[in-house]
């Protein structure tokens, strides 16, 4: 008893010491200038609505010219009268206190108060606000890092980042086995314990973990163009959605462009792991059109999907415009619908859909639009744009959108949260932000995926980040496993069936 | 006896040490400093934390940091070469006091550092293999200083090896062989060596590397999973030297030795090697040596490439005269360097004169095609930047960059990254690579020089070069063809009818090809570029043309000097006098479009 009281009292004197140390480093902010503005923030999260699991904002202020940021002063008060209290070269939030304070504040509002000391001079900013959302989020999010490069590639992976901590580790990195390329990663709907992972190179194959176990695939047969990329997961986790696409680069000679992406041909196509079966329908795999970027629908009995008319490529490459289409399929029968339905028709708007991405709960689909073609990744006007499916409405999403390039896009598993890839930083390198959307489909303004020191990282690092997918729980993945299975050369061949049209249909 | 007791001396005090050291400075500041360029810019060294935790993520990363951190003085190539020479020295002299016997000893020890410095001649041999080398064999050295007990030396070895892996890789298992050879009666040194094999299978678990490489190193060479013969031999020398210095001669090299071991060197061996010694005379042995040495080093060394690396050095550095220079010495034959010398003769306003005053092999020595490698994009981004092909040299640059194959960034991609980006107006991303640029030792001054250009259209234009490379900028977009490069100058002619650039390479181009349609058809663009005389390629082009439709040179529209009208009189008249002139028309007309044209594949 005596020990473990001696424990508490121990613990309580580091903390007091702790807290002595912290304070002496702390200056006392005594009458400010005011500021009638509102401070300029890296990473801008002012006003933006958080879960309340969310690793700490941490922020720094904008420079102004000529006036160097000497320290700052960040207090965040919740109305129920919590408060945390920095003060540095920039907001570092300790995590658990962070935690803590959104904890005691779901639902609610904070208010951050930040001062700034220029040339020995304190000046105090108009506070901005903080909605904690009642809404939770997932446990975390897996994404590709990768050189924004043209056809070579350096050093990359996959990478998992739970959202309540500010590290990530990789899943998988191409320094595991040579010359190896990884990229299309699909889970079920945030549920990591199916997934689809494509890697590339003279070991190529597409890991499939699905209820039938792991198989490591190959992808490509003498029936289809290529090998399967753009994967979604079939909602019952029994099937899988991929296209398959003949596809160049090209690359543009002025400024404003860098690389365009083309495809000279591509076709839809479903995966049954249970009985190693590639379907193939005729309606989506028709010459006379480019069909690509598969997604099922929450329910299962539908496949959304892009189709553009198949043109000339390069020549007629501005001219290929994707709408967005839907067919039905039967989950029990593994056949699909007769008739091809366009959910959007883009080519009318001059503009061209790529990355359908329903929501679960059924009620909107996200996609990106682009002035042509279908890898809006590189298009700087590429824009996210939500349909409403009960009232077939389109509406751009004007708080998530910038003047650059907003793209890759996915739901969390309860629909409330957006993550999507944006260059709008610089321009090239591409960053995740997330956002919330509430039942009424109104998504508020985005913010950028927090890091411990973001100026600091984000400036530093090589990388885009793209193709970012919410995940439930972690990835469970082998580094050892993966490389022994990859380099050794047994892969599973699928068994590609043309099928007739549903019975019911 | 005199005699040879100094020579005794002058071996065991370090003279053999400053032999080598002076042959490794001379041979990298003299024969081999582009080589240093070259590693230099193939790497990015900064001095952030972030840097430094990325490297320490990965066994090895310790001696790669040391290394990159090194590397970065190849800038001047006379310090990378000290610095070389420096670790050569010191590895041998490691080598030489882990031997610790007599004159061979001393002689022996130079053979891990002269296969490290073989090792080194290959361009793609990083600095960071003879730093793990190092570390581990200091370590090694250390451990020999413990008492020879092993409940003292076992856990010393249990908790160094593991810090020791993590610092320098692969390597490190070289010291647990060491001990466990050394100690090689004692069951706790095989178990020492059974733990540091378990440690990269253990990491193997966790890192996303293959086996291989975290046994035989991540870092020590430029290709992954590729191991030079020259690394295996450096480690196996590393561990035999010492161990058979100690098994050789005259003292044991440690005090902790048993008796029975002691016996061992005293009775058994002794006599033997003794016969050996005397019949091998270091006297002759060490001249010998040094020569095999040399020979070694030669071997190893590919002066070829060193040529590469000369221009590829000098273009980067924009030293046109001296490419010239260079080229006037032995004409380069391969694309890469004549690739560098047409752009220095282009920027220096002689590739329409001079053109084929020195080989040329098509298209290829004029913009080298793209391929996925780090070196060969390089000539072609120079020549694109220079030409004003801006989203091409960028594009080249880039590829370049990540096409490095231990996926290093590279200090020079960097600065061209910043300069395209400056010239495009992209100014957030240009600041991106110039705040990189400012946390580097050399490029500093440069980047903080450039980073008062960002956001600054007004002083950009201003700028001699980048001013006029904004100018020469492709204003209206198309896809960018390989195919198609003479329609690519030409539309670059067309946004900046001043290009001069635009218009010798678009003229070269032709010239190359052996189209002379388009040559014909392009070769009004250049009235507007202020030449005072037609080049003497276009003339022997321009007159090749009007023979084949006239018989003499009356009405002739071009301005040809009288040298070029008697040298196709003379030419036609030899080349059709058929195979008996083929080295005549060689001697005398080898270095003109004509021969170009007609001799390359010419059968009498």
């Amino acid at each position: 008893m005596n020990g473990k009281l001696n424990d508490i009292i121990a613990t309580y004197c580091v903390y007091l010491l702790v807290c002595l140390l912290l304070s002496a480093c702390q200056e006392t902010v005594n009458t400010p200038r005011q500021l009638n503005r509102q401070p300029a923030i890296y990473p801008d999260y002012a006003e933006v609505t958080i879960p309340a699991t969310i690793a700490p904002l941490n922020f720094g202020l904008t420079e102004e010219e000529g006036k160097e940021v000497e320290r700052i002063d960040v207090r965040i008060e919740g109305k129920q009268g919590t408060v945390l209290h920095v003060q540095g070269k920039s907001a570092q939030f300790p995590p658990k206190a962070w935690q803590a304070l959104l904890a005691a504040n779901v639902g609610d509002s904070l208010r951050c108060y930040v001062s700034a000391k220029r040339q020995g001079v304190w000046e105090s900013y108009q506070p901005f606000t903080l909605h904690v959302s009642p809404d939770p989020i997932d446990y975390g999010l897996v994404y590709r890092k990768i050189a924004p490069g043209y056809e070579v590639y350096s050093r990359m992976g996959i990478y998992e980042r739970p959202l309540s901590e500010q590290t990530e580790r990789p899943l998988v990195e191409n320094t595991l086995v040579k010359g190896m390329c990884v990229n299309c990663h699909a889970f079920n709907q945030t549920d990591p314990t199916r997934l689809s992972l494509h890697f590339r190179g003279t070991h190529g194959a597409t890991l499939l973990r699905s209820s039938d176990g792991e198989e490591y695939l190959n992808t490509k047969t003498a029936e289809t163009l290529a090998a399967c990329v753009y994967p979604y997961w079939h909602p019952s986790g029994d099937y899988i959605a991929y296209s398959t696409n003949q596809t160049r680069q090209a690359f543009h000679t002025v400024k404003e462009e860098r690389v365009e992406v083309v495809d000279l041909a591509s076709d839809v196509l479903v995966y049954h792991p249970a009985t190693h079966r590639l379907l193939l329908c005729d309606a989506l795999t028709d010459s006379a059109h480019f069909e690509t970027f598969p997604a099922f629908a929450p329910d299962g009995r539908k496949l959304y999907f892009c189709r553009a008319e198949a043109k000339p490529i390069p020549e007629a490459y501005q001219e290929i415009r994707y709408n967005l289409c839907s067919i039905d399929f039967d989950p029990e029968q593994g056949t699909f619908g007769t008739r091809i339905d366009t959910l959007i028709h883009a080519e009318e708007m001059g503009k061209s859909v790529s990355f359908p991405r329903p929501s679960f709960d059924g009620k909107y689909l996200m996609v990106t639009l682009s002035d042509y073609g279908n890898f809006s990744i590189w298009h700087r006007e590429a824009d996210l744009w939500l349909l409403e499916l009960a009232t077939n409405t389109l509406r751009p999403l004007d708080t998530l959108n910038s003047p650059e390039t907003e793209s890759f896009h996915n739901w969390s598993s309860n629909s409330r949260w957006i993550v999507f890839s944006s260059r709008r930083g610089d321009g090239l390198y591409t960053r995740l932000y997330l956002a919330h959307c509430d039942e009424k489909g109104q998504v508020g303004k985005p913010f950028l995926l927090p890091q411990s020191n973001p100026q600091a990282l984000y400036d530093r690092s090589e990388y885009s980040y793209n193709v970012p997918d919410f995940v439930r729980q972690p990835v469970e993945i082998s580094p050892k496993e993966l490389g022994t299975r990859l380099t050794a050369p047994e892969r599973r061949e699928m068994k590609a069936v043309r099928i007739g049209y549903s019975a019911s249909k | 006896m005199k005699k040879q007791t100094n020579y005794d001396l002058w071996l065991r005090t370090g003279a053999l040490s400053l032999l080598l050291g002076v042959a490794a400075l001379l041979f990298w500041g003299l024969a081999y400093p582009h080589h240093l360029h070259h590693q230099e810019q193939l790497q990015l060294f900064l001095f952030t934390t972030d840097y430094l935790n990325e490297k320490l993520s990965h066994p090895g990363g310790l001696a790669e940091y040391i290394a990159e951190f090194l590397t970065q003085f190849d800038y001047y190539a006379w310090v990378g070469a000290a610095i070389i020479a420096g670790l050569l020295v010191i590895l041998q002299r490691l080598i030489a006091s882990l031997t610790r016997s007599d004159r061979w000893g001393s002689v022996l020890s130079l053979l891990p550092a002269l296969a490290v410095w073989a090792f080194l001649c290959d361009e793609n041999g990083l600095l960071s293999f003879p730093i793990a080398l190092m570390l581990t064999l200091s370590v090694w050295r250390g451990y020999r200083l413990l008492p020879d007990r092993w409940p003292l030396r076992l856990p010393i070895g249990l908790i160094a090896l593991p810090l020791l892996y993590w610092a320098v890789g692969g390597v490190a298992l070289l010291f647990a062989l060491g001990v466990a050879i050394e100690s090689r009666r004692k069951p706790w040194s095989f178990a020492l060596l059974f733990y540091a094999l378990l440690l990269p299978i253990a990491v193997s678990y966790q890192l996303h590397y293959p086996l291989t490489r975290l046994f035989c190193g991540i870092d020590y060479y430029r290709f992954p999973e590729i191991y030079p013969a020259a690394q295996w031999v450096a480690i196996g020398l590393a561990v035999a030297v010492p161990l058979l210095g100690n098994f050789f001669f005259i003292e044991p090299i440690n005090a902790q030795l048993s008796d029975q071991e002691m016996s061992i060197y005293r009775t058994d061996k002794r006599p033997f090697i003794d016969r050996i010694k005397a019949h091998l005379s270091v006297r002759y042995m060490l001249p010998l040596g040094c020569l095999l040495g040399a020979g070694w080093i030669y071997t190893a060394s590919d002066f070829e490439k060193e040529r590469l690396m000369h221009y590829d050095y000098l273009t980067r550095m924009r030293q046109w005269k001296a490419i010239i220079r260079l080229a006037e010495q032995k004409t380069p034959d391969a694309p890469f360097s004549v690739a560098c010398l047409n752009l220095a003769l282009a920027k220096t306003g002689q590739l329409g004169d001079r053109l084929f005053q020195f080989y040329q092999n098509g298209t290829e020595g004029l913009i080298p095609t793209f391929e996925r490698d780090f070196i060969s994009p390089l000539p072609a981004s120079e020549v694109f930047y220079h030409l004003g092909m801006i989203n091409s040299s960028l594009r080249y640059t880039f590829e370049a960059m990540e096409a490095i194959p231990d996926y290093r960034k590279s200090s020079r991609a960097f600065v061209r990254l910043a300069e395209t980006n400056l010239i495009n107006g992209q100014y957030a991303v240009a600041a991106k690579y110039l705040r990189a640029l400012q946390q580097t030792l050399f490029y500093r001054k440069w980047a903080t020089q450039a980073m008062g250009f960002l956001g600054n259209d007004r002083r950009i234009e201003q700028h001699a070069e980048w001013g006029w490379l904004r100018k020469a900028r492709y204003t209206e977009d198309f896809l960018f063809s390989d195919a198609e490069m003479d329609n690519m100058l030409g539309l670059l002619i067309q946004q900046n009818p001043t290009n001069r650039l635009a218009f010798e390479y678009l003229m070269a181009y032709e010239l190359l090809r052996k189209d002379l349609e388009k040559f014909a058809h392009y070769y009004p663009l250049g009235r507007q570029m202020g030449y005072n005389h037609i080049p003497r390629s276009y003339q022997e082009a321009l007159i090749y043309l009007w023979t084949q439709e006239h018989s003499n040179f009356q009405g002739l529209p071009w301005s040809i000097s009288q040298e070029v009208l008697q040298g196709v009189t003379e030419f036609a008249r030899l080349y059709m006098q058929g195979q008996k002139n083929e080295s005549l028309l060689r001697e005398k007309y080898g270095k003109t479009f004509w021969a170009y044209l007609l001799l390359r594949n010419f059968e009498f």
